[in-house]
């Protein structure tokens, strides 16, 4: 294996530690205002959402909102729904693999 | 951490553990084919531990991209873990350097989701159980990817079912955090700025944009629903 991909290895190293790293060395010994608490809750919705939407509409490459081309579309729905009735992350997941096997199979 | 704290980690890690299985794989297979060896994996694994992100170096290398255009990438595709180390700390208060640098290397979006959850609403998680769950679901990406390279090109996993896997999952945990009206509409807005900045910039640091703005929207509207019913109780208290 070249050097190039080990430089690769280690940067990215580097590259993935430091975002990780400085919220927690930066605030381990001080008082995180109230106000900036009050907005980090918002942090784990909008990240999940920001996640799964810009995931979910794209459909090899392409914005699609077509469920019969776009096959995430409706196993997504059936997951909202199975999560929302069950909280339960293992049993949404299971449910969703399935409905997108399924979905590959017949389209 | 004591052989409790291993056990109830486990509990709530089980099934990213069991979902990385597949995942680990197909990134294993995937860099196995940009020609990384099986140990360079296994080191990969260890240090860089980003899913997206390793997926993408295979996609890079195999395209022939400069290093540290691949390293620039990277950097960015994984900023929303400065986000998430942010939403952690106030929940890991008072412990040694090596607990953060520990922790810190093993944030991810589905040990970040898990552990938050269990923070904000099991009395019991400690950051011990937090960290156990971190380290056992680090382990088990490391041993799948490894493993996804001595498999090699042998196996024919359909890639939209192996990418679905975090999808349905991120589902679920998107669902869990929504705890009000304001949680709903914040999500909402999130989810419409990610697609469009993402068509805009085609890089993920639009995950970071969406989600900076749309928590600054939620903040902006929790305090004025507090600011309203304070007045509506100083009406009612006046109209008595």
């Amino acid at each position: 294996m070249t050097t190039e991909k080990w430089i690769i290895i280690f940067g990215a190293a580097i590259a993935t530690f430091i975002p990780r790293i400085i919220p927690m060395l930066f605030f381990k010994n001080k008082e995180i205002p109230p106000s900036l608490t009050k907005w980090l809750s918002f942090i784990p919705v909008t990240i999940f959402s920001a996640l799964v939407f810009s995931d979910l509409v794209f459909w090899e490459n392409n914005l699609s909102f077509n469920p019969l081309v776009n096959l995430k579309i409706i196993p997504s729905l059936i997951v909202f729904f199975i999560a929302y009735k069950t909280k339960n992350i293992f049993i949404s997941m299971i449910i969703g693999i399935v409905a997108i096997a399924l979905m590959l199979l017949v389209f | 951490m004591s052989r409790k704290d291993w056990l109830a980690g486990f509990k709530k890690i089980v099934y990213v553990m069991l979902s990385y299985i597949p995942l680990g794989l197909a990134c294993g297979i995937a860099l196995d084919k940009a020609g990384f060896s099986p140990f360079s994996v296994m080191i990969m694994s260890l240090l860089v531990f980003a899913g997206a992100g390793q997926f993408m170096i295979a996609q890079l290398v195999s395209v022939g991209s400069s290093p540290i255009s691949i390293i620039v990438t990277i950097f960015f595709v994984n900023s929303r873990h400065l986000l998430m180390s942010s939403g952690l700390i106030q929940y890991l208060k008072g412990k040694s350097i090596g607990f953060y640098l520990l922790f810190a290397q093993t944030i991810v979006d589905e040990t970040f989701g898990t552990n938050i959850t269990q923070f904000t609403t099991n009395p019991d998680w400690t950051p011990s159980k937090a960290l156990t769950t971190n380290l056992l679901a680090h382990f088990s990406w490391i041993i799948s990817s490894f493993c996804g390279t001595l498999i090699g090109q042998n196996i024919n996993i359909s890639l939209t079912v192996v990418n679905y896997v975090l999808v349905a999952m991120f589902i679920a945990m998107l669902v869990e955090q929504v705890v009000s009206k304001v949680h709903l509409i914040v999500a909402i807005i999130s989810g419409i700025l990610a697609i469009i900045f993402k068509m805009l910039l085609q890089n993920n640091i639009s995950l970071v944009i969406a989600a900076v703005i749309a928590s600054t929207i939620g903040f902006i509207l929790s305090n004025k629903t507090q600011t309203d019913q304070k007045h509506n109780s100083l009406r009612g208290e006046h109209d008595n």
